[in-house]
């Protein structure tokens, strides 16, 4: 599992405007439909899909970073995004903090087990400090994409252990 | 003195696996007790109080993982997350 398996690069937003919640999965949604992997008509369903999961427990799992996700019936296999706040936003999360890092996924209806990979994925990379720092002062899209490539690299230590 | 330890075995049933969700499940079920709870993924070994741990095991469902506690209520702790494996993390979906 790498995270070119699972995150759109035209999707990618280095600096969100959003400020609370509900406008930053908005936005992710709005870079999905930009980069051509939703459809318009399903954005509505996803927001309220991906605010509905937030309802039954925050994804803002701390270090100051969010993996909002859902399920919806309009993608046939999982999407997904990497976005950056450099003000940080209000996520609700686990220890407080606000979130700068959002690794976010839509998965298809019928086959849940799909974001359970990228997740852990995410998570086993993400566990490291020093690529959660470098993601969170990314400037632009193409620093945040080449970072994730680095992270993808077999056997990765780029970032220390 | 060497503190107590338990161990469990359990098996992820759910449909979802270990993911988001239940993974928060885990976390808030050994946070009541004071032993350290890790879940054990053949070689890989996770602190059940940090989630990220617990996430990066990408167990889905049927993976079986052993429980093991140290602390005084280890025995508690055990009882207590395997109860929430048996319970398939409470999720109205499976």
């Amino acid at each position: 599992m790498k995270f070119a398996d699972f995150i759109s690069p035209e999707a990618i937003r280095a600096a969100l405007t959003a400020v609370d919640k509900e406008g930053v999965i908005r936005e992710m949604v709005q870079a999905l439909l930009d980069a051509g992997r939703i459809k318009a008509g399903d954005v509505e369903g996803i927001v309220q899909a991906v605010l509905n999961r937030e309802a039954l427990g925050t994804t803002g799992i701390g270090r100051g970073v969010a993996i909002p996700h859902a399920k919806h019936p309009g993608v046939k296999r999982l999407v997904g995004t990497v976005a950056v706040s450099r003000e940080g936003v209000d996520f609700a999360s686990l220890d407080g903090e606000k979130v700068y890092v959002f690794v976010f996924l839509v998965c298809p209806l019928d086959r849940p087990p799909d974001h359970l990979l990228p997740l852990a994925h995410t998570a086993q990379r993400l566990k490291n400090e020093t690529f959660c720092k470098f993601l969170k002062q990314a400037r632009t899209a193409e620093e945040i994409r080449q970072l994730l490539d680095e992270a993808d690299e077999p056997d990765s230590n780029q970032f220390g252990s | 003195m060497s503190q107590p330890t338990a161990t469990r075995t359990v098996t992820v049933a759910n449909r979802d696996g270990l993911h988001a969700r239940s993974a928060l499940a885990v976390l808030g079920c050994v946070r009541e007790f004071r032993a350290k709870v890790e879940l054990v993924r053949d070689r890989e070994r996770a602190d059940a109080g940090d989630i990220w741990q617990t996430l990066a095991l990408g167990a889905g469902q049927g993976v079986v993982l052993r429980l093991e506690a140290t602390g005084p209520d280890a025995e508690e702790a055990v009882d207590a997350v395997a109860r929430l494996f048996a319970a398939r993390f409470h999720e109205e979906d499976n």
